[in-house]
């Protein structure tokens, strides 16, 4: 069963000047252990693809099959609880709740029923994976841009999930933290996870194992970047 | 994670949106509670007044004793006012088709009497001779503490005057035309025609008299009724009992007059109060409108401030009755918080803008303490920021994930 299946999906956004295709014809397919980087300019599509992957986004046309299930003809509920539980979100913006710790950042995307023992443990190993134990305590603004990162990179770990849906998770990051963002979600595809990356970032060529070019919604295959 | 968790971390972290929230449900909760207050108070106080005027009527009705008369239709009340008793006479029965009346509501305490001014022949000079019976109980009213008492067949009352002037004393017997009779009572001084009043059983006076079967009076209480003109109304009620076979005239003015006065304060005041409801009627749906769409905007504005935190739960796989509960339990808590406080600054204005009120009346501020007011008030708020929340909390619900993540 392939973690994603998209199949033809076209979808096109309407403005008074005129229309934009941020999906067009778009077939993709990701299997366990896949590591896809999606490459391209702005606007070209990328954040559509991720989120139609994620649920968020319905396509005007095509299918999008998610763990053998198609996404959009689940109802609100099977498809929050799919994304919940199976599918982990990066985001370039980081998107943490400004008003919660590093903790409970990380705490408050847990979507499971595991004791509360065990989450505790889950977290206390997360925060410690991403050297981010000393900022436990500490709210997104008194963090650096790393470090929020790797917070939100814990969040999408939080739940043990197959997939990760990772949106220029490196576009605000120094090398270094670039390569620490990265290098976590080539382990977690090592690991037997699927990882589908929309970045800007000619870095993920060394990690990633599939490579795709994206322009006015068209994805076509490419080849790695030279770093 | 839970709702309240979260929402409270929010609060803190968005505070004058909150304090904006809260300002706004306190306002109108403790106008609300204040205005209820105030006009509990004036009520209180319209009380206290029209209790003591009414004391006064009962003090000096009291000591007035019956102050309304009904008389023979032919009664020339010139003479009656000259000679101080009713030189014609009707049937003792027309007490008793009064007392049987159910529609007798202005009069209480009917006493049949007899009077005369008779001469004392053993001692040569003249009595007034009062032939009086107990107080004869109007069968459709409640009991109430007779008036007066009987005299006993063969006891005899007598006036100060005649007393002193004949050193009669209480037990002694005497004789009145040929009567002997056990002195019951010797009234104390009064100043009055009752200074040289014998009072003795009815039956005995009419025989004395010979008119059995006859009064020449019955003496009425009026109550304490709400009309301006009293008088009249006793008369048509009587009239109506029986016919124009009586006339009936009013003793003494002070009590009539305190019962118009006490009746035109409760008029006053029941208009003032009325205008004070009607006010409120108006002010508090206003103030409670005004308050909701304030909040319905700030929560509004605060779910605009939130929406890529919003995106984020959409993301999280949160679904539209935990994000519906976030925004909404969020408008509760503004709503119970609201609600206890503005009960108490209401009710510490009430108190305050009352107190000479109060004080006058001599009414404890705990008075303005209405429980009904305070549980209306903690129940009603948190439903009313509900319903206010509800707009924003469905734009939340309904926002795009999408477009929110994708924003910068």
């Amino acid at each position: 069963m392939k973690l994603i299946e998209l199949a033809h999906c076209f979808k096109n956004y309407h403005t008074p000047q005129r229309e934009i295709a941020a999906l067009d014809d778009v077939s993709l397919q990701l299997d366990r252990g896949d590591f896809v980087a999606v490459r391209g300019p702005s606007g070209c599509g990328k954040s559509t693809l991720l989120l139609a992957c994620g649920g968020m986004q319905r396509p005007d046309r095509g299918t999008v099959e998610v763990l053998g299930r198609p996404l959009y003809e689940l109802d609100d509920q099977a498809r929050s609880a799919l994304r919940s539980q199976h599918i982990g979100f990066v985001f370039q913006q980081f998107h943490l709740v400004p008003y919660l710790t590093v903790w409970e950042n990380v705490l408050v995307a847990y979507g499971g029923e595991q004791p509360r023992d065990k989450i505790v443990e889950r977290t206390h190993e997360l925060l410690a994976r991403f050297d981010l134990t000393q900022r436990a305590e500490h709210v997104p603004g008194k963090l650096s841009t790393g470090e929020r990162q790797r917070t939100a990179l814990a969040r999408a770990l939080i739940n043990s999930p197959e997939l990760i849906l990772a949106d220029e998770p490196t576009g605000n990051l120094d090398g270094q933290n670039a390569e620490i963002v990265l290098q976590a979600l080539a382990e977690f595809a090592d690991a037997g996870g699927g990882v589908l990356l929309v970045t800007h970032d000619q870095r993920s060529a060394g990690y990633a194992h599939k490579h795709y070019e994206m322009t006015a919604g068209r994805l076509m295959e490419g080849v790695a970047a030279t770093v | 994670m839970g709702l309240w968790h979260l929402t409270w971390r929010e609060i803190k972290f968005r505070r004058t949106n909150f304090l904006l929230s809260l300002a706004a449900a306190t306002v109108a909760v403790a106008a609300s509670v204040a205005i209820v207050g105030m006009l509990r108070a004036q009520q209180l106080r319209t009380e206290h007044q029209l209790g003591k005027l009414d004391d006064e009527i009962r003090k000096i009705t009291k000591n007035m004793g019956f102050n309304i008369l009904i008389l023979p239709k032919n009664q020339n009340l010139v003479d009656f006012h000259a000679n101080d008793f009713a030189e014609q006479t009707m049937p003792e029965e027309y007490v008793h088709r009064i007392a049987e009346a159910p529609e007798v509501v202005t009069v209480a305490h009917l006493r049949p009497a007899l009077v005369r001014k008779v001469e004392w022949q053993e001692q040569g000079r003249p009595i007034i001779l009062m032939g009086v019976r107990g107080v004869v109980p109007l069968l459709h009213q409640n009991p109430k503490k007779p008036l007066a008492e009987p005299v006993p067949p063969g006891k005899i009352q007598l006036g100060s005057a005649l007393a002193q002037e004949y050193d009669l004393k209480t037990g002694q017997s005497m004789l009145l035309n040929g009567e002997t009779f056990e002195i019951e009572k010797v009234f104390a001084e009064r100043g009055t025609k009752d200074d040289i009043t014998a009072w003795i059983d009815l039956p005995a006076a009419q025989q004395m008299a010979g008119l059995p079967g006859r009064i020449n009076m019955i003496q009425a209480l009026e109550c304490n009724c709400s009309s301006i003109d009293r008088l009249a109304e006793i008369q048509a009620e009587i009239g109506g009992i029986l016919g124009n076979e009586v006339q009936v005239i009013e003793l003494a003015s002070q009590a009539i007059a305190r019962a118009k006065a006490r009746n035109e304060v409760a008029a006053e005041a029941a208009s003032q109060i009325a205008w004070w409801r009607r006010f409120a009627g108006a002010l508090i749906p206003l103030v409670v409108l005004a308050s909701g769409i304030w909040i319905g905007l700030l929560l509004l504005l605060n779910v605009r401030e939130r929406r890529n935190e919003i995106g984020l739960w959409r993301a999280l796989g949160w679904r539209t009755p935990r994000i519906l509960g976030l925004i909404v339990g969020k408008a509760l808590l503004i709503g119970v918080l609201g609600a206890l406080l503005g009960c108490l600054l209401g009710t510490l204005a009430a108190i305050g803008a009352s107190r000479s009120m109060l004080t006058a009346a001599e009414i404890p501020a705990t008075a303005l303490l209405l429980p009904t007011v305070l549980l209306v008030a903690v129940g009603i708020a948190p439903l009313l920021t509900g319903v206010a929340s509800w707009l924003p909390a469905v734009a939340a619900a309904r926002q795009d994930p999408a477009d929110a993540l994708r924003e910068d």
